[in-house]
């Protein structure tokens, strides 16, 4: 039987987990360390109900999930495979919520959903001409023609690559 | 989830607000025409029933552009004439239905929308630009994953999009995918920052000068026999000859600086680092140099017949004779330490491979040796005749082969298993890797070159992870090539004749391109 811990959120709801699920926050798993073994609950200012209950779905389903290894060549390694099955459906969420689960993960540092969500935001961006990106993230083009002829100029030696 | 009847009556009212009317206020709230300030507490959990999208083209049409398709926030960017807070509050009335000139109570009005929207949660809501919502640190990990066209489409999103894709962080994330990161691109004199972008477009515009054979060439005239082999750094380029002379020359200006003459035979083979210059000789000499002055501070005599190649570690220096034996030497006394009767016949290439060397003989085999202890490691085999040259990658992940068989060969030192290149005609007398990897995981990040020299005359360039045939260049008078080397912006090579030649891909780019 695996210890619990309470999790409750800035909104004052809380959750129970395994403490192995807390653990794959960097930071959670931190501060119970320093706090010490008897700790059972633990706040989470800054998270809402609704986004701390979606990253703890996310931590339940990778608990068992080896150690993430911090390197300078984690976006190349990334890049080399696929997102999985899971996390692409964990993340067909609204953008708000995207945007909100990829800060929450920087706070509590978590760093595989961080960058699970981070390249997903990249894949959003992917494939579309700077109409479909203004379009997908409401985006008001700014430039001024002078400006936008600009950048297009210092582009082209790059467009018959 | 929501505990409270203040979140029920947000999310209530939210669900009707169209995403325009959030985009309006979020825009109002970002540009400070409401302060939250203005928003009374008693208003927090009013309720409104906003009316749809299109009462805005109606009223809207005033400003003579309605196009209800389009994004309101588009539009306010557009009505140029007005003040922004005048903008908004024509688009705002129109919204509430109410007429734009008539004297609303502005104050009370803002407050009231403002209410609905102005939350923490709103703030964050998916209508705002989530390049101004997450903090750079973020934002440079997400376009590090985005690929390079794709992050030049973002630049013309717009000035926001443009300023955040232009950090420095994201372009060195590029750079060290396209080509990893070696110690001569990240090293820079203190105080120096690099321009990532701009050394990202400069590669870009080399490895396409390499492929379409956009280069100047030019020649270094001194010697007055067969050119055997080369070596090059940022500064000077090495060249050993037939005609029994080691010659130095300025990289820059071409012009010869020093000829070492001591040998009483041909040039056969280099290798040097910032301090030494090891040279060995059909005399079976090594004689070796000071990098600095050229001058000569020690021989190794071992071999009793010509040294065919030679190789460096940070301690060691290793030489390999026709007598089919490797000499290791310890490079601080220059004393021997043991050597190896390693090969059937003469023993023509050696390579360092992380802390193991590689020796190639003309028996067909590529062995593997531990450098500190001798030991055998393994033996690879794939030639089916005598090998003649052989280089590592820096990651000692690859080794790329020549041989007598007319092909090269790329190894993959894990797992022993090699890659077969056919073009050359004749015997593939010289190869290079040319770029140092990123390695990643269990690959490497591709833009890593092999470029090879033949007997044929001709220079071929492949890519080394897919062995992808790339560009070829043919050797003036059609002279039989002894040495290549080359790095992202010059193919150095030597052959029969006795000019070597450099071939500059960086030329058109002007002063910018990296010597490196």
């Amino acid at each position: 039987m695996s210890r619990k811990v309470r999790l409750t959120s800035a909104d004052n709801v809380t959750y129970e987990v395994d403490i192995e699920v807390a653990e794959k926050s960097m930071l959670l798993k931190n501060m119970m360390e320093d706090i010490g073994d008897d700790v059972t609950d633990v706040p989470v200012p800054n998270v809402q109900a609704n986004v701390l209950k979606k990253v703890i779905e996310y931590c339940e389903h990778h608990k068992n999930d080896p150690a993430y290894v911090s390197s300078d060549e984690g976006i190349a390694r990334a890049k080399a495979t696929e997102i999985s099955q899971w996390d692409q459906k964990f993340l067909q969420v609204d953008q708000e919520m995207l945007f909100e689960i990829i800060l929450t993960a920087n706070y509590l540092d978590i760093r595989p959903l961080l960058e699970v969500g981070c390249r997903t935001v990249a894949n959003m961006i992917k494939n579309k001409s700077p109409e479909e990106i203004r379009k997908t993230f409401n985006i008001e083009n700014d430039f001024t023609p002078e400006e936008e002829a600009q950048i297009r100029r210092e582009h082209e030696w790059a467009q018959d690559r | 989830m929501d505990s409270g009847g203040t979140h029920h009556n947000r999310h209530a009212v939210g669900r009707r607000a169209s995403a325009f009317w959030k985009a309006m206020l979020a825009e109002a709230i970002a540009r400070k025409i409401v302060p939250l300030s203005l928003v009374p507490d008693s208003l927090r959990e009013s309720r409104l029933d906003l009316e749809p999208f299109p009462v805005l083209a109606q009223s809207g049409g005033q400003d003579g552009n309605a196009v209800p398709a389009e994004p309101p926030r588009c539009r306010i960017a557009r009505t140029d004439s007005q003040s922004t807070q005048d903008t908004f509050w024509t688009v705002a009335s129109a919204f509430a239905n109410t007429d734009a000139a008539s004297t609303v109570d502005r104050t009370s009005w803002v407050s009231r929308e403002s209410a609905v929207i102005f939350d923490d949660r709103w703030m964050l809501s998916h209508n705002k630009d989530f390049t101004k919502l997450l903090p750079p640190e973020i934002l440079d990990k997400v376009f590090g994953y985005v690929p390079y066209k794709a992050l030049l489409q973002c630049q013309l999103v717009s000035r926001n999009w443009r300023d955040v894709t232009n950090s420095n962080t994201i372009w060195r994330e590029k750079y060290a995918q396209e080509w990893g990161l070696s110690p001569t691109v990240t090293t820079l004199p203190s105080g120096k920052s690099r321009d990532w972008r701009r050394l990202y477009e400069v590669r870009t515009a080399l490895d396409r000068n390499m492929l379409n054979s956009q280069y100047a060439s030019y020649h270094l005239e001194g010697h007055k026999d067969g050119v055997y082999c080369a070596k090059f750094d940022n500064k000077e380029i090495l060249t050993g000859s037939r005609d029994n002379t080691l010659k130095v020359w300025d990289f820059k200006t071409r012009k010869q600086l020093h000829s070492l003459d001591g040998y009483g035979g041909s040039v056969l083979c280099m290798a040097m680092d910032d301090k030494i210059v090891v040279s060995g000789s059909s005399d079976t000499r090594c004689l070796i140099y000071d990098r600095k002055t050229y001058r000569q501070i020690g021989k190794l005599e071992f071999h009793d017949a010509p040294v065919l190649d030679v190789a460096l570690t940070g301690s060691r220096i290793i030489s390999a004779g026709k007598d089919g034996r490797i000499a290791v030497w310890r490079r601080r006394d220059m004393h021997m330490q043991y050597y190896l009767k390693a090969h059937r016949g003469p023993v023509n290439a050696v390579a360092v491979c992380g802390s193991t060397f590689l020796t190639a003989g003309a028996d067909g085999l590529i062995k593997q040796w531990s450098t500190a202890t001798g030991e055998h490691i393994q033996t690879l085999r794939g030639h089916t005749r005598g090998l003649a040259c052989i280089d590592v990658s820096s990651c000692a992940r690859y080794a790329v082969s020549g041989s007598n068989d007319r092909t090269l060969r790329i190894w993959n030192m894990e797992t022993g298993e090699s890659r077969c290149l056919e073009g050359h005609l004749d015997v593939v007398r010289s190869v290079c890797i040319s770029g140092s990897r990123v390695i990643s995981g269990s690959r490497v990040i591709s833009g890593s070159r092999v470029i090879s020299g033949s007997y044929d005359s001709m220079i071929k360039v492949w890519d080394l992870r897919s062995g992808k045939f790339l560009s070829e260049y043919r050797q003036p008078n059609g002279n039989s090539v002894f040495c290549v080397r080359a790095n992202a912006r010059y193919i150095v090579a030597t052959s029969v004749g006795v000019h070597p030649t450099i071939l500059d891909f960086g030329a058109t780019l002007g002063a910018s391109a990296p010597n490196n």
